[in-house]
This record gives C-alpha cells, sequence and structure tokens, in this order.
C-alpha cells in the first residue's frame, strides 16, 4: 500500500510538471505589445489540474500507511529496531554505563587514549542513534522527539569537543567539556524515559 | 579517526601546557587572521567576478592558512579557534557575494542612479539580516534534519587532519593530490575532443573540459546526454549518498520524461530553439529553470509548516538557553539566546528600510512595503538556499536574486534603484544564511560553541559587504585614461553559456544560472557604450552584472513584465507544496533544485550518490564514515583550490 501510493504520488507529480512545463501563449508571442494580452497561461491547466489531484490522492495513501506505522512504533514498549540492531531509545539507555566508565577512567587517560575512546563510543552508540533520531519522532511525537534529540545531538557535540581538545593536547578542557556530555545525555535518557510512561 | 596513531605528536611539555593554558576558541589571533583572509579573499572575489563570472571560496583555504598561521606560526593554534578563523574568513568573503552580482548592474544601466549610502546600509542590513533569520534553524537543519553540508564536512575533516595528523590526513591528502591532478589534467584541455563530439557525438568538451559528452549523435541534445566529470560535484553525491537520490530523479524525471514530451508535443517553437541555441537551451531556460524556481519556493515553504513544531521547539530552547545557563543547565547553553536575535533582526529590518527610503523614488509607504517583504523573502530565500546547500552543496542564488529583484520591481512599479536596494539587501543575506550554516556544521563536526560562532559573524561579516561595495566603485572609476570608447553600436560581447556560468563557488559546482538571460542581456548590453572601469567591450566584462542589466531593461519596457514566467513560478510552486507535503524530508527542495541546475551536474552528482550506496551496501558504514568521507572531502578541496589558483591565473594573465 506505501508503495502503491508512492507511485500514484510520482504519476501525478509527472502529469503535473508535464503539463506546467507547457509554454502560455503570451510567452510563445514574440511580440512584447501584442503578448500583453494574451493569456500568460499555459492551456494544460486542466490537466495539471487532475496532475494535482492524483498527486495529492496518492499522497494521502501515503502518509495514511506512515502514521499507521508510526503508531505501531509508539505500541512497541522500547522503539527497537528490527533484528539486532539497537533502537535508539535503548542505545540512550545503554550509553551511560560506556559514559560511568569513562568518566572514572578520565584522568588517567592520555590525548590519543581518550581519542580512541571517544570514537568507540562515537561508533557504537552515537551514529546510530543519530541514523535512528526518526524513531524518536515516531515514537514520541514531533515535539517530544525534538526534545529527546536536542539533547542527544548536544551530547554528541561535546563528544565531538573532548575529541578536538584530546587530540589538541588540552586534556583539562577534553575533561571539563566531558562532564557536559554526561550531563547532556543523562537528561537524554530522563526525558525518553519521561516521555515513554506519559 | 584513528586517535591510537596519533601519540607521537603529544609530547610531555604539550601535555603539561595543556593542563594551564584555557583551550582558544574566540582569541585576537583568530578574529585578525579571519578578517585578513576573508578582506583579500572577497577583493579577489570582486576582480575575478568582474572579469570572469565566477567567484572564489574561502572555507578551505581559510582553514588550511588558519593551521599553518596557528599551529605552525603561533604554535599554540586549537581546532575550534582555527574555526573561528575560517568562519570569519567565509563570512567575510560571501557577503561580497551579494554585491559583486548585483550592484555591477546599476552601474551599467545608469551610473547616476547609484547611490553609495544606501547600497552600503543595505549591503549591511543583507549581512545582519541573513545571520539573524538562518540562526533559529540551526538545530533542525543540523541536528534533527542532518543536513550533510559537504562543504563543511570537508573544512571540518581539513580542521581535524591538520590537528590529529594520521590516517584521516593521509586519506585527505590522497583526495586533494587526486582531484588537483584531474582538474588541472581537464582544465589544460589535453583530453578534450571537441572533433570526436561534432563527429561521433562522444568526448570531451565544455569551458573546463569536464562535461563528457555520450549521445554518439544517437540520443537527442534535449536529453542532455552530457555528464560532469567533475570529482567536487561527484564528490558532494558520495557525502549525501541515499539522501541525495531524490535530487538525481528530479533531473531524470525533468531531462528523460518531460523534456521529451515538451519535445514530442512540438512545444518548443523552432525560433526559440534557434534563439537559445538548442533544444536543451530552450526547454532549460523557459521551462524547467523557471518551473524549478517555483518548486524550491513551494517545497520551502511546505518545509517549515511541516517542520513547525519542531522549529518552534528549538526557538522555545532559544529562548530558554539564558535560563538554562544560570540555573546551571547544560544542554543549549552555548547557544546565542534570543535577545541578540531578536535584537539582530530589529537592526537589519530598520537598516533595511532606511536604506529603502534614502534611494530615489521611494515614498514612505513604498520604503515599509519593500522592507517588510524584503524581509519576508530574506528569510525564506535564505532558508532555501541553505536547506540546498545543506543536502547537494549547491546554492540556488541566481534563481533566488532573479526572483528577488523581479518582485520588487514588480511591487515597486519599474523603480529600478529601489529594487535593486532591496535586491542586493536579500542577495547578501541569501548567501550568509548558506554560509552561516555551513559554518555551524563545521563546528558541530569538531565541538565548537555555536553562539561564539554566531556572536562572531554578527558582529563582522558586514565587512564584507562594504568592502565588496567599494571594490566595486574603485573598479567603475578606475577606467584606463588610454582606453578608448567603445563604438556606440559595437558587437555584443555576448557571454556564452560557460562564461555567464554562476559562481563556481569552492564546493559547489558551477551553476548554470541565468543562461538564457545572459545571451539576451549581452547582446543588449554590447549595444551601448560602456563609459567606466568594467562591463561589455572592457578588460572586466562583468557578465553577471550584464545580465542582470538586461533583465532589468527587459522586466521595465511596456510589456515587458510579460517575459517573466508567473505562470511556471505558480504551477511550480503548487508542485513544491505538494512535494513539499511528502514524508520524505526535502523533496521539494531536492526536485526543484534538480529542475533549475542543467542535469551534467545532476548527473554527476548523482553517479556520486549511488557509487556512495554501493560503497556503503559493500563496506559498511564506519568504512564509509571513516574513509570516505575524508577521501571525498579532499576532492572537494582539491578542486575547489584548483579553481581557484585557475581563476587568478587567468585574471593575472589577461591583465
Amino acid at each position: 500500500m506505501k508503495t502503491a501510493g508512492f507511485l500514484i504520488f510520482v504519476v501525478g507529480i509527472m502529469i503535473g510538471i508535464s503539463a506546467g512545463a507547457k509554454l502560455s501563449p503570451a510567452r510563445l508571442e514574440t511580440d512584447p505589445q501584442a503578448a500583453g494580452e494574451l493569456s500568460r497561461w499555459p492551456d494544460t491547466i486542466p490537466e495539471f489540474g487532475l496532475g494535482i489531484a492524483v498527486a495529492a490522492a496518492g499522497l494521502t495513501l501515503w502518509w495514511r500507511v506512515v502514521l499507521k506505522d508510526r503508531a505501531a512504533a509508539r505500541v512497541a514498549a522500547d522503539g527497537s529496531g528490527a533484528g539486532s540492531e539497537l533502537g535508539p531509545v535503548q542505545l540512550v539507555g545503554q550509553l551511560q554505563q560506556p559514559l560511568k566508565d569513562l568518566e572514572k577512567d578520565i584522568d588517567s587517560l592520555d590525548g590519543p587514549e581518550l581519542c580512541s575512546r571517544v570514537e568507540s563510543l562515537v561508533d557504537q552508540f552515537v551514529t546510530p542513534l543519530a541514523e535512528g533520531r526518526q524513531r524518536f519522532v515516531d515514537r514520541f511525537g514531533l515535539a517530544g522527539g525534538s526534545e529527546a534529540l536536542n539533547a542527544t545531538a548536544f551530547g554528541e557535540r561535546m563528544l565531538n569537543r573532548v575529541w578536538s581538545a584530546a587530540a589538541d593536547g588540552h586534556l583539562e578542557e577534553a575533561r571539563s567539556s566531558f562532564t557536559e556530555v554526561i550531563a547532556a545525555f543523562r537528561q537524554a535518557d530522563e526525558t525518553v524515559n519521561r516521555l515513554a510512561q506519559a | 579517526m584513528d586517535g591510537s596513531r596519533d601519540s607521537d605528536h603529544l609530547s610531555a611539555a604539550g601535555v603539561a601546557k595543556a593542563v594551564v593554558e584555557p583551550y582558544r576558541e574566540l582569541t585576537v589571533a583568530a578574529i585578525v587572521l579571519g578578517l585578513i583572509q576573508g578582506i583579500t579573499l572577497n577583493l579577489a572575489f570582486v576582480y575575478v567576478a568582474l572579469k570572469l563570472g565566477m567567484g572564489l571560496g574561502g572555507s578551505t583555504v581559510a582553514a588550511i592558512l588558519g593551521y599553518a598561521f596557528l599551529r605552525g606560526v603561533m604554535k599554540k593554534g586549537t581546532m575550534v579557534e582555527n574555526n573561528i578563523n575560517q568562519t570569519i574568513a567565509s563570512g567575510v568573503n560571501t557577503s561580497g557575494s551579494g554585491i559583486v552580482f548585483t550592484v555591477p548592474a546599476l552601474y551599467l544601466l545608469d551610473p547616476s542612479s547609484v547611490q553609495f549610502l544606501p547600497l552600503a546600509i543595505a549591503g549591511i542590513a543583507g549581512a545582519i539580516l541573513g545571520v539573524a533569520v538562518i540562526i533559529p534553524l540551526r538545530k533542525q537543519m543540523i541536528e534533527m534534519d542532518r543536513l550533510r553540508f559537504p562543504s563543511g564536512v570537508a573544512t571540518a575533516t581539513i580542521i581535524q587532519a591538520g590537528s590529529s595528523g594520521g590516517e584521516k590526513a593521509k586519506l585527505l591528502a590522497v583526495g586533494v593530490i587526486f582531484s588537483v591532478l584531474w582538474k588541472v589534467t581537464l582544465i589544460s584541455g589535453v583530453l578534450s575532443t571537441p572533433e570526436l563530439i561534432r563527429d561521433y557525438g562522444f568526448g570531451l568538451g565544455g569551458h573546463d573540459g569536464d562535461e563528457l559528452h555520450f549521445g554518439f549523435n544517437v540520443l537527442p541534445d534535449y536529453v542532455a546526454p552530457i555528464v560532469s566529470l567533475s570529482l567536487m560535484n561527484m564528490a558532494a553525491g558520495l557525502l549525501a549518498g541515499r539522501g541525495g537520490l531524490p535530487f538525481f530523479a528530479g533531473g531524470v524525471l525533468s531531462w528523460w520524461v518531460i523534456s521529451p514530451i515538451a519535445m514530442q508535443n512540438g512545444w518548443v517553437p523552432e525560433e526559440m530553439i534557434a534563439q537559445a541555441g538548442g533544444a536543451d537551451w530552450a526547454i532549460y531556460g523557459s521551462m524547467l529553470r523557471p518551473l524549478g524556481i517555483g518548486m524550491l519556493i513551494g517545497g520551502a515553504l511546505m518545509g517549515v509548516v511541516m517542520a513547525f513544531p519542531a522549529i518552534k521547539s528549538a526557538l522555545q530552547s532559544l529562548a530558554a538557553a539564558a535560563k538554562a545557563a544560570r540555573s546551571g543547565g547544560v544542554v543549549g547553553a552555548d547557544e546565542l539566546t534570543l535577545k541578540p536575535l531578536v535584537g539582530g533582526l530589529a537592526a537589519g529590518v530598520i537598516l533595511l528600510f532606511t536604506a529603502s527610503i534614502l534611494s530615489k523614488g521611494m515614498s514612505v509607504p513604498d520604503a515599509i512595503l519593500s522592507t517588510v517583504v524584503g524581509t519576508v523573502w530574506a528569510g525564506l530565500a535564505a532558508l532555501i538556499v541553505a536547506q540546498a546547500a545543506g543536502m547537494t552543496d549547491i546554492q540556488p542564488m541566481s534563481g533566488m536574486s532573479l526572483i528577488s529583484v523581479t518582485l520588487m520591481l514588480i511591487l515597486l512599479q519599474g523603480n529600478i534603484a529601489g529594487s535593486m536596494i532591496v535586491g542586493v539587501a536579500v542577495c547578501v543575506a541569501i548567501g550568509q544564511g548558506a554560509d552561516m550554516m555551513q559554518d555551524l556544521k563545521t563546528g558541530f563536526l569538531i565541538g565548537a560553541r555555536p553562539g561564539k560562532q554566531q556572536f562572531i559573524q554578527f558582529c563582522v561579516t558586514w565587512i564584507g559587504a562594504l568592502t565588496a561595495l567599494w571594490a566595486v566603485h574603485i573598479l567603475w572609476q578606475a577606467r584606463p585614461a588610454d582606453e578608448p570608447d567603445p563604438p556606440a553600436a559595437v558587437a555584443a560581447e555576448s557571454p556564452d553559456r560557460e562564461s555567464a556560468a554562476e559562481p563556481d563557488e569552492e564546493s559547489k559546482p558551477a551553476e548554470e544560472g541565468s543562461e538564457g538571460e545572459a545571451k539576451t542581456a549581452g547582446t543588449k548590453a554590447g549595444e551601448e557604450a560602456v563609459k567606466g572601469g568594467f562591463g561589455p567591450g572592457t578588460k572586466l566584462p562583468a557578465p553577471q552584472g550584464a545580465a542582470l542589466k538586461g533583465i532589468l531593461e527587459s522586466l521595465s519596457s511596456e510589456g515587458g513584465s510579460a517575459s517573466v514566467p508567473t505562470d511556471k513560478y505558480a504551477l511550480g510552486a503548487g508542485i513544491g507544496l505538494l512535494l513539499g507535503a511528502a514524508p520524505m524530508a526535502g523533496l521539494g527542495v531536492l526536485v526543484g533544485l534538480a529542475m533549475y541546475l542543467p542535469f551534467y551536474i545532476t548527473l554527476g552528482y548523482g553517479c556520486g550518490c549511488l557509487l556512495q550506496m554501493v560503497i556503503q551496501k559493500t563496506k559498511g558504514v564506519a568504512f564509509c564514515e571513516h574513509k570516505l568521507v575524508p577521501v571525498a572531502a579532499g576532492l572537494i578541496v582539491g578542486e575547489a583550490l584548483t579553481g581557484m589558483g585557475h581563476a587568478l591565473y587567468s585574471v593575472m594573465a589577461a591583465g
């Protein structure tokens, strides 16, 4: 059904664009003064209207299926993904322990070691989180999902800052920024739990 | 990023130093270096744009020089400090582009109508407005939608490679070297085969020798059987991956479906084909491009509506940022708060009004109308261009600028001076918006504080507009005494499609913006004697200015408004609204952009997208992030640097 809706939408768009592309009588007229008295719209407006109507119908069908899928995602308790892939909600929860572990170790790490640990966190948790962000929105709606994503995005940016500071040899800044990482992902976790219970 | 291989560069002294010194970010060194680079690039940009009709980028050059100076010479630069340097340099450079592609048209039309003060105020207004309107969209574009901003990624890769060394730097260097060698080979013309193209319909041609023709004299020209071999273009597709497919699909739809339909139904008169120099250009100029502009507008408008809850949330978080910082919260505490944004917006509006009221023939109601419409349009156009840049690294500035001037000319009933004031402000704002977003993307990737980038951009970016305005004025005044007056009815230096091409900014392919208009304008411009330091018939032909001059003359002539394809804009907007409402973010902008651009650019980009998808499927996401991204960034940087070098060489060689 999703594919059908998409295809009907595409066909409608193609009809609309094709009809809209035709030049108007005014545009075809070479004499500017004469052109002013001719219609400035192509004579394919009915076909354009048909295309828009078909595209609108396809769009409605497409959205219906998408909204149904999103509602099903909300029903799932943790918004987990297919197969062995962790959903973003799970990922936020599972990220807390590695962050605590790094917090314990951070004072004893040098620049390259800290960079390596950050890269590992990014590859394992942050990048998959970012790629699955639509599932936050599917699960919690646009407003709620945005709230959770704000916090995770801030945490990600601060993790990037930790990496940059460590690579630059500024370990004090790296450690200081890391406290912001922890606070941000903790806030994300709390937000996700609060929204899940609502 | 392979930090485990970078231990060699960190010494005990370096670590000890790090403990006591604060982490340098917004520093005097970064600001001064950024300003010097920005002003230098800006002046070079003005000259090159008047000479060749193309521009020069700034971010990647500034990032490289920033690393060399801040780390190499001063021995203490940091990545975030270099980011501030390149933010300033690119901001100051870019704000000149809005000036150099609009103001020369005024000089060419009627030098006595040029009023420096209103233009200067308009330029400053545009610089401030462009930053103010785009900042609230940072979260939506960069953090929610995760728009790629290939230029921003490339700049971040340079900044990180400079500090981290190791594998990423090597991959970046490989990309740069390969891209430079390839670009030089293409520019040299050694691979160009115009005879093969003529005889067999296959071979390399085009202005930069990067257009591969594959029609084989079998495929008609109206299906545009040409692909760009620009590695920068392909690299933008590599970085976009699957997300760029709608852009590619839009191009396929335009040229392999719509164009044949138009030809088969006889919708394109022979005279039009002859005038445009081919069926493909006739269809492109009169059908696809204006439809594409309409779709861009409709798609962007609907995109704002669809994303309104998220944008509202972003604005609320901005409003809460100051409160969050005071109460010890961290999320959002390093953003610019709503107060300076509102202040900046108000200042921009007041300045735009001032500029409008000071220009000739403008009444108070006219000034109010142009200020309100200009501000709203500047916001929408900046959003469109920033979104397009984020998704494809291509900025449809000429189309948006054209709409700006046309819209104001209609609203102000043919008052060219007044229309151009708003046109200048909008053009500067558009450039600033896209540039700010690219820089904020870079900042996100390296962990910069966005508030600092935004603050400094507000503070200094207007310098570029004034610099460019002054440079244009000086160049107009500096007509050599021994240069004879060109004859009154000189044969038109009709810019061909290549030289009228849009500025080849550092990380976007040449955007063929106004070929149809350029051909017409070139003919008309050449018919009148040019008495200043630039224009057709002089050493600085100002092709973009000449094109705009032609459009303005055409629009303000009797019946001229009939030539404005308002039907295409409106019908395109209708389609764009539908596309923007699809459950696929940015569809309206992507498809509209594909129709707006020549197909050889879209096709090359699409090849990059497909290649990335194949690589990701076979090698995985991590490989793409750690290996492919730095190589792609290198390809972008290499071609940008070579293009810049070639432009400067061309200018110097021509004298």
